[in-house]
């Protein structure tokens, strides 16, 4: 038996309403997909060390999934606060872990122009950090970038104009020419959407601008049916205004608590997620403050 | 030709898909790799860079993962399948091996215990990464400048408060537990530990260690502020005391420009309580001062060298001032030098990539030129104008790593070419007599630093002789026989080419010395 450590709440929520039953639909090292249905898209187990994600449950493992026995296709269910996995032998009380809430929205708002000012410095401090030949890091911090930016960067022009004027379908269009676009399992372009879609969420709630929070279920959808259907789910979890443990961490240390150390910290676990999935993530939350952010942090963008 | 693989559903982790695209890009034969899940962009990239076939669109999907390759033959493809292949089954812990994780938490996942990190990042961004280090306990190296004073004093009043090393800003060299760290030699080890606020100053000590038969037991660097009263010489404090408590260490030297006064005294305090033998080469600093703490004094480089060696060996310790060649040779050499000069020739162009190398010979001639100018000038009045430029002056030494020369392009240790097109600029001058130069070898130099330097000189005394002048070139290499460049063979370049070449840079310094001495005496 595996010790879950900390779920999400829609997940926790999800095991207690009804049964479900599914099968594993991939296996990684420090994670598993879970196909159960019911409007989750995929049910995530993660290894404790990573980041806490959307519809996911971390649990305290020693050995990578592969070496607990878990294959895909194996049938898993959701059961009575449940995850098993007959065939591995696993079962995952989801009741004793510490329920997570990774809404966006449930982050207080304290600070607003401050909060965004401190928040863009974080990342653009820890995107110094980042593989900027791998990463789309060079869309905010420069630099010769790759062919990933080059081939993004006018696209992206096209997302922010129609972001900015709130026009539905050219900015679901503009997403979906976005998506799917770098070498990752998650490529590259999907993990920016989805720091771009959340960070949205909470500038727009933050501006007062909640109409334009309409657009971005819509511009999930479109990019996540251009992607493969794990990235997929998480761009559908960034629209919902979901985001993983470590970006709530980061958005909630600047705009609840205006605390750079942790907010420091926080932008480092971002960092630390796969390959540049945490950078290319960082870089959308970037991109959304410096293309739909306030003025005040506008004003403080030439000093990167 | 262009080859594709196809695995239908397959998923992989983003760290495995990017080995393995890093790992295709460096087979022999493939011009050109595209690894990826197939969705819409990805095909369209692959169209871009030509690496896209029929079957890619017809049948590769967005949960799809794909191979698509440019390769030579069927034999490259082949190869390009086993090494996928390879990638995909290998376990756990070989991935972690070749995994270069991109941040700090990321290698702590693979490696909890690791306790130095060295940092080359843009100078904005260092401290924070640094001080991340620190945080958990690691160690570190900055090679990175750009680092503001306020920063570099913060981070390494926390390191002295945990005991961690913050060696840097701008540091450049070090050798820890025998491995060399960014610029350094291949020394070998010994029983000699060395603090130093100096990189080529380093490499140098460090480097004659080796060439004597002494060896290092560690070398730590500390960046050239350290000793400036804003700091408060806190890693040299730091690393004195390690190597005090170091059982392999027997011999300590310390290097650094002279510090500020209450600084030295502090540290040369310290040193007197080591309870081992000190070896402190103030460059250019007061030897009175620092006998007067019964430590020994250096005069040069070198001479801490020669120095710090006769102690690890138990031998007497004396000054060392000579040449290698003899005293005798030396001087005839440098009279027949002079005697081939045509009237009017009388300056010495001292053109150094290592700075303090640079700082050295000028501290080693002022004595007797009065005046040298320069980008790093002794005095501020000899201060030059428009270094890079603008011509040189008299006697006119240029520290080539200078921010004036380095703004937009690599450390001259990595692209001497600079330097080199100045060696046939300053040798077409009728009043230069002789062009010194440095040429430092080892880890992260240039892989043949003498290569442009030796066609540089060449070139510039060919010129010479072809105007009716003799143009004298002395070249001093700093390195070991162990350097991936051999100093053997890098002295022969240099000889080869027509150079003079010492086997220090305090030495190449005497000769030219004598040259000019020489040139004054005919007149």
């Amino acid at each position: 038996m595996m010790n879950a450590t900390a779920v999400c709440k829609r997940l926790l929520s999800l095991s207690l309403e009804q049964s479900r039953s599914g099968t594993v639909h991939s296996v990684f090292d420090r994670a598993v997909n879970l196909e159960v249905g019911g409007g989750a898209g995929f049910i995530g187990l993660i290894a404790q060390q990573g980041a806490l994600t959307p519809y996911a449950v971390s649990v305290r493992t020693e050995h990578p999934f592969p070496e607990a026995g878990v294959r895909a296709g194996m049938a898993a269910a959701i059961l009575g606060g449940k995850i098993l996995i007959p065939q591995a032998e696993l079962e995952i009380d989801l009741t004793n872990a510490e329920p997570v809430d990774l809404r966006v929205d449930s982050i207080e708002l304290r600070y607003g122009g401050e909060a965004e000012r401190a928040l863009m410095e974080r990342i653009v401090s820890a995107l110094g950090g980042a593989d900027a030949e791998a990463s789309l890091a060079a869309l905010v911090i420069g630099g010769t970038g790759n062919a990933y930016t080059k081939f993004l960067a006018p696209r992206l022009e096209q997302l922010y104009a129609a972001v900015s004027v709130g026009a539905r379908e050219a900015a679901a269009l503009a997403a979906a020419r976005t998506a799917g676009c770098g070498m990752g399992l998650t490529p590259s372009s999907d993990d920016l959407l989805t720091g771009y879609f959340t960070t949205l969420h909470l500038l727009f709630r933050a501006e007062g601008r909640e109409h334009l929070r309409g657009i971005l279920p819509t511009m999930a959808r479109a990019a996540a049916e251009k992607t493969n259907r794990i990235s997929g789910t998480f761009l559908l979890h960034g629209g919902e205004g979901l985001a993983n443990a470590a970006m709530c961490d980061l958005y909630r240390s600047t705009f609840q608590f205006m605390d750079t150390a942790a907010a420091k910290r926080a932008a480092e676990r971002v960092l630390a997620i796969g390959s540049t999935s945490g950078a290319d993530m960082l870089t959308g939350a970037a991109l959304a403050l410096l293309h739909h952010g306030g003025t005040s942090t506008m004003e403080g963008t030439n000093k990167w | 030709m262009v080859k594709l693989e196809i695995k239908k559903n397959a998923y992989y982790d983003s760290v495995t898909l990017m080995l393995i695209s890093k790992e295709l890009k460096k087979l022999d034969g493939v011009n050109e790799a595209l690894v990826g899940m197939g969705t819409d962009l990805n095909k369209e990239i692959a169209h871009n860079i030509g690496v896209a076939t029929p079957e890619l669109d017809a049948e590769v999907s967005a949960n799809d993962f794909f191979v698509a390759v440019k390769c030579g033959d069927a034999a490259v493809f082949d190869a390009v399948l086993k090494k996928t292949e390879e990638l995909l089954n290998k376990k756990t812990e070989s991935k972690a091996a070749a995994y270069m994780p991109p941040t700090l938490e990321g290698a702590l996942k693979i490696d909890p215990a690791l306790n130095m990190a060295v940092i080359s990042v843009p100078g904005k961004h260092a401290a924070d990464v640094a001080q991340s280090c620190l945080d958990h306990g690691i160690n570190v190296m900055l090679f990175s400048d750009n680092v503001t004073i306020e920063e570099e004093k913060a981070l390494k009043t926390y390191a002295y408060e945990h005991e961690l090393l913050v060696m840097g800003p701008d540091c450049g060299t070090a050798i820890v537990n025998h491995v060399p760290l960014a610029f350094a030699n291949v020394v070998r080890s010994g029983d000699i530990g060395i603090v130093a606020a100096s990189g080529t100053g380093t490499q140098e000590v460090s480097s004659i260690i080796d060439q004597l038969g002494g060896g290092v037991s560690q070398v730590i660097g500390t960046g050239g502020r350290d000793l400036k009263k804003d700091i408060g010489g806190l890693m040299m404090k730091l690393g004195l005391d390690a190597l005090e408590n170091d059982p392999n260490t027997k011999v300590i030297t310390l290097i650094s420009k002279p510090p500020a006064k209450e600084i030295a005294t502090e540290m040369l305090s310290l040193a007197a309580k080591a309870g081992k033998p000190v070896v402190v080469c103030f460059i250019g600093g007061d030897r009175r001062e620092i006998e007067s703490f019964g430590l020994v004094a250096a005069v040069s480089l070198e001479d801490a060298a020669h120095k710090a060696v006769a102690l690890s060996k138990g031998e007497p310790v004396a000054d060392y001032t000579g040449f290698a060649m003899g005293e005798g040779k030396a001087e005839a050499m440098a009279k027949e030098i002079a005697g081939k000069m045509a009237k009017g020739q009388r300056y010495v162009r001292g053109f150094y990539t290592g700075g303090t190398l640079c700082d050295e010979a000028m501290k080693l001639m002022i004595g007797t030129l009065g005046h040298i100018y320069s980008n790093i000038p002794l005095n501020a009045e000899d201060a030059l104008e428009d270094p890079k430029g603008g011509k040189s002056r008299e006697h006119t030494f240029l520290d080539f790593g200078d921010d004036a020369f380095t703004v937009g392009r690599p450390h001259p240790m990595i692209d001497p070419s600079l330097r080199a097109e100045r060696v046939v600029t300053d040798g077409k001058d009728p009043s230069c007599a002789v062009i010194m130069a440095d040429c430092v070898i080892g880890y992260g130099s240039h892989p043949d630093p003498a290569e442009d330097l030796a066609a540089a000189i060449q070139t510039a005394k060919a010129e010479a002789e072809r105007a009716g002048r003799h143009l004298c070139c002395v070249c001093a290499v700093c390195g070991t026989e162990g350097d991936p460049q051999s100093l053997s063979r890098t002295q022969q370049k240099l000889a080869d080419a027509g150079a003079v070449v010492l086997p220090s840079n305090a030495q190449a310094t005497r000769f030219v010395s004598r040259v000019l001495a020489n040139l004054r005496q005919e007149g």
